[in-house]
């Protein structure tokens, strides 16, 4: 198959799940038992009047359900979220597609990069040790940190980097329109450094998660015969190691990448909470806490989106990668 | 190898000396097994936790439930090891108890996780064309997924308690467990020994469940403790944001209270570094038997 | 006069696994004269590939080399560093793996992987120096008959015969004295097969290589190589040149191993398999590790290990108390 038709027909598996994914989310929300978009008029007590207006004019709730779809379609094409229940009335997608946004993929962006290129160092040294000390001790420490719940980790370092030691700051995710910054660049400092505790503590859990995937694919790398050919031919283990053995592990590492891409608008929802860091994962839990469905719903979509885009993407770089998938 | 299956007639397919054979397979890796000292020490934590779970009646000193009106945020003594929280409650008697839901949710999620993956990755992997694509195409969306704010979503939607959890976690959870039972199935279907049994007329559901399912269950074993592993986290963060099971203790209620008291502030370790450490001991547990049973049952690995 | 290349001697070499050590290669001697084909020979797991590993010093980590001395050109390369090791391989003797199809990574192009080893070994990384090795890889694809054009290809757009010639002129980059060649033919049609024994043979009298040929097939050794080494459980029962040992071999394996090939020597016997099968080498029988299935075994065979000695001329070796005296 050549690269063009690979590419479409992927294009076109991608569309289809999109579209899934919409029906999804609107069924998920809508024609589950109760229609929680109007049981959240119930479960809040006091029904505030403008909510009824505006989920019947924006979402026609009185009309039937296929109508109300085709309204969901509707809305969705002019980029129409919705407007949230709790910060009513702001819209949804002012809520999302702001500072909190940019807080998330700053925060998840750096850890991920950083755990990536950790993961796989260590991995690979690990892995080019095989059964020796080094390899045992870091199986056993990532198998430690994949089995630490992530908060308490969060937890943890707050007690002791800030507690104890002072290293760090509590919480919470410096704003740039705070009065108190004079200018950008003391926002910035002031920013890197809230960002010390929760990067750290996503960077150990997703180390964890990645360590064992990387050091799995290099030892099976090791066992191919090119690799013994590569030494054999007397490279320098470096070269071995970060050229020939590398290159392969990248691929079944790009769907893992694709993959941490979604936490990128995904939030990391407990590490966000433990330090108050004001991102879509901590918008996510105040949408889930008051029954915010409108932003749940948007929430979702994008994740959803996210991620059906970047795996369309990793199956397009690793088409690239792998010349034996182009043919 | 030789063929050992036989029709005996009556239409029913028959192997005999099955158990036989089992008993020498799984004696031969039970000595590989315990070789390992990860695998011991895995199952060493694990035992440790069933026992505090199964005999945490005994164990606790006190209900966990029960509120002593003088002793309210108490630190740690002689009869309260752990100090009591603001309502004056045992916490020590909370992380006993904690035991039994951490267990009873992660190894009960995990089986759901177990059943569903296993279905569609057989499926998947036996029936292949459309059927593997559509499957496959539906688990990859959800691998990539973000499993807590989908659980969140899904536990607002219709509450929590503990059937609920269980089913979510479950539900969420079998995506990997689907991928390696497909690719198994893909390699084992190809073998001669299915080629044979269905040259000799045996049904696909005789050759999935007395050809394919035996060969495949050593890799889903392994993989099910994995899944374990992510329950019992799972539950410890839902609980902690307070989606727990209302009424039982688990270590992420517990953690969960300790952070409504703010006892990291406070300097309470007592309250915040005791539930934290046993969901980490216990999911470390079953992280390295999982960890030793791949590494004893995964044919690429043994090949070293 | 000959030169010797390549000389082993009293080479053993053992796997220690947790219960057991696999005596793979015992005491076993020969030696490569420079520009012939030394032919090994023997059943499956008896010791080939692990002799050539132990020569390459690229065992597996359960196998250690217990004793023994390899000189290539003089030089015991069992003596030599792990860097001055590294810096000898390709240069002084390259190897050809046994399934040797997979020997390319699929992600590099072919050319890639070939000049790669020639910049290596100059040890420097200037324009000039990859200029210069791009420029062998073209020569080197030209020597083993593929289009030089066709060196930014990848491995999969390859055949099996053009990967086999490929994988030779990667092992001919850098102009090594001694060239390794594990079962290099098993996996092809029997008319690439003889291409590549051909081309094999061209470049052999035009470089004045020395080649270690290492096959299952008694006949491809008839066909292409020299000398003729024939190893049994670890043991290398006789060497010689290749007429010798297959018109006068003397040791009892080597001729009922001959006889159970079809027409090697050009009339067509009938075939006679080998009864038995080779000893575990985890427990070898004492004595002669052929005595089980040997016709000829007396008591002396079931006690005493027979000495390696040469029998019929100087280049003649046999390890057989009865060596020469006939089979019924
Ligand atoms: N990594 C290893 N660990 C343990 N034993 C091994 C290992 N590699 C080889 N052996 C043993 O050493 C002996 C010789 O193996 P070797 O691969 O050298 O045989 P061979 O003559 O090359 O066989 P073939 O013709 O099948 O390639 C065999 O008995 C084998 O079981
Ligand atoms: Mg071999």
């Amino acid at each position: 198959m050549s690269l063009k038709g690979y590419i479409s027909r992927r294009a076109f598996d991608s569309g289809f799940l999109l579209i899934l994914t919409v029906i999804f989310n609107f069924v998920l929300f809508r024609v589950m038992p109760g229609n929680p978009a109007l049981a959240v008029l119930g479960r809040t007590g006091q029904v505030r009047p403008e909510f009824r207006q505006v989920l019947q004019e924006r979402y026609g709730t009185n009309l039937p359900i296929f109508d109300q779809f085709i309204i969901y379609i509707q809305r969705l094409l002019e980029g129409d979220l919705g407007v949230s229940f709790y910060y009513y009335p702001t819209e949804v997608s002012e809520l999302i597609f702001g500072h909190r946004l940019l807080n998330t993929i700053l925060l998840m962006g750096i850890s991920i990069l950083l755990s990536f290129i950790l993961a796989i160092i260590f991995g690979t040294i690990a892995a080019s040790k095989f059964k020796s000390k080094t390899d045992l001790v870091s199986i056993f420490v990532t198998l430690t940190s994949y089995s630490t719940p992530v908060f308490w980790l969060g937890m943890l370092i707050i007690f002791y980097f800030f507690g104890q030691f002072h290293l760090i700051p509590l919480s919470g995710s410096p704003r740039i329109e705070d009065p108190k910054y004079a200018d950008i660049f003391a926002w910035a400092i002031d920013y890197c450094y809230h960002l010390i505790g929760p990067v750290t503590t996503l960077t150990i859990s997703f180390v964890g998660a990645w360590f064992l995937i990387a050091r799995d694919q290099m030892l099976g790398i090791f066992l191919e015969d090119y690799i013994t050919t590569a030494r054999a031919k007397g490279l320098k283990e470096r070269r071995v190691l970060f050229t020939h053995a590398r290159k392969n592990a990248m691929l079944p590492m790009i769907s893992v990448l694709a993959m941490a891409m979604t936490y990128l608008v995904s939030g990391a929802t407990l590490t966000e909470t433990v330090f108050s860091w004001d991102g879509l994962g901590l918008l996510t839990f105040d949408a889930v806490t008051y029954s915010d469905y409108p932003l749940l719903q948007g929430l979702f979509l994008l994740v959803a989106a996210v991620a059906i885009v970047s795996s369309f993407i990793a199956d397009i770089i690793y088409a690239y990668l792998d010349p034996r998938i182009r043919y | 190898m030789t063929i050992s299956t036989v029709n005996n007639g009556s239409g029913k397919y028959s192997t005999p000396s099955i158990f036989k054979r089992y008993k020498i397979r799984f004696t031969r890796f039970w000595h590989l097994y315990t070789d390992s000292p990860f695998g011991m020490i895995g199952m060493f934590l694990v035992l440790l936790f069933v026992t505090m779970g199964v005999f945490a009646p005994i164990l606790a000193p006190y209900d966990p439930n029960k509120t002593m009106v003088g002793e309210r945020s108490d630190n740690p003594s002689a009869s309260h090891p752990l100090g009591t929280d603001r309502l004056g409650r045992d916490i020590f008697s909370q992380m006993i108890y904690g035991a039994q839901i951490s267990l009873l949710i992660g190894l009960s999620a995990a089986f759901i996780s177990l059943f569903i993956g296993t279905l569609f990755g057989l499926i998947s992997g036996y029936y292949g064309g459309w059927i593997d694509i559509i499957l496959m195409r539906i688990t990859d969306f959800f691998i990539q997924l973000p499993a807590l704010p989908l659980m969140l979503v899904v536990v607002s939607l219709f509450g929590g308690g503990m059937e609920n959890l269980i089913l979510i976690i479950g539900l969420l959870g079998w995506t990997g467990t689907a991928r390696i039972v497909r690719s198994e199935t893909l390699s084992i279907k190809q073998r001669a020994f299915v080629e044979a049994s269905k040259s000799v007329g045996a049904g696909n559901r005789h050759i999935i469940s007395s050809h394919i399912l035996p060969n495949v269950f050593p890799l889903i074993f392994a993989n099910a403790i994995l899944g374990v592993v992510n329950s019992i986290i799972a539950e410890a963060g839902l609980s902690f944001l307070g989606f727990g099971v209302v009424g039982s203790w688990s270590w992420g209620r517990v953690l969960y209270e300790a952070g409504r008291e703010n006892a990291i502030l406070l300097g309470a370790w007592w309250h915040f570094i005791p539930p934290g450490i046993s969901i980490m001991l216990l999911a470390l547990g079953f992280s390295l038997i999982s960890f030793s049973l791949n590494e004893v049952l995964n044919p690429r690995l043994r090949e070293r | 006069m000959i030169m010797v290349l390549l000389e082993v001697k009293n080479l053993s070499t053992h796997f220690f696994l947790k219960e057991s050590r696999v005596r793979a290669v015992d005491d076993v001697c020969f030696t490569i004269a420079q520009g012939k084909t030394l032919g090994v020979a023997g059943e499956s797991g008896c010791g080939k590939t692990t002799t050539a590993l132990s020569i390459m010093r690229m065992l597996p980590p359960a196998g250690k080399i217990v004793n023994g001395e390899i000189f290539l050109d003089g030089v015991d390369l069992l003596k030599k560093s792990k860097e001055e090791m590294r810096q000898a391989k390709w240069k002084e003797l390259s190897y050809v793996f046994q399934y040797a199809m997979n020997a390319f990574n699929p992600v590099m192009t072919v050319g890639e992987q070939i000049a790669e080893v020639i910049i290596e070994k100059e040890n420097s990384k200037s324009k000039s120096v990859k200029k210069e090795a791009w420029k062998k890889v073209k020569e080197s694809f030209e020597i083993v008959g593929l289009d030089p054009d066709r060196i930014k290809n990848y491995p999969h757009e390859f055949s099996g015969g053009m990967k086999q010639r490929a994988i030779i002129a990667m092992a001919m980059a850098c102009d090594p004295k001694l060239l390794i060649a594990d079962e290099p033919v098993t996996a092809l049609d029997v008319i690439v097969e003889k291409k590549i024994l051909k081309l094999l043979k061209e470049i052999q009298s035009n470089y004045n290589l020395g080649i270690m040929f290492i096959t299952h097939d008694l006949s491809v050794i008839a066909e292409s190589c020299d000398d003729v080494a024939i190893m049994y459980a670890g043991k290398m029962v006789e060497v010689g040149d290749a007429s010798t040992v297959f018109h006068k071999g003397a040791h009892p394996y080597t001729r009922m191993l001959i006889r159970s090939f079809p027409s090697i020597l050009g009339e067509c016997k009938r075939i006679e398999p080998i009864s038995g099968i080779p000893p575990d080498l985890a427990n070898p029988p004492p004595g002669c590790r052929f005595h089980p299935r040997c016709p000829l075994a007396s008591k002396e065979c079931r006690e005493d290990i027979p000495p390696f000695e040469s029998f019929s001329s100087s280049r003649h070796h046999v390890a057989c108390f009865h060596a020469g005296e006939t089979i019924l």
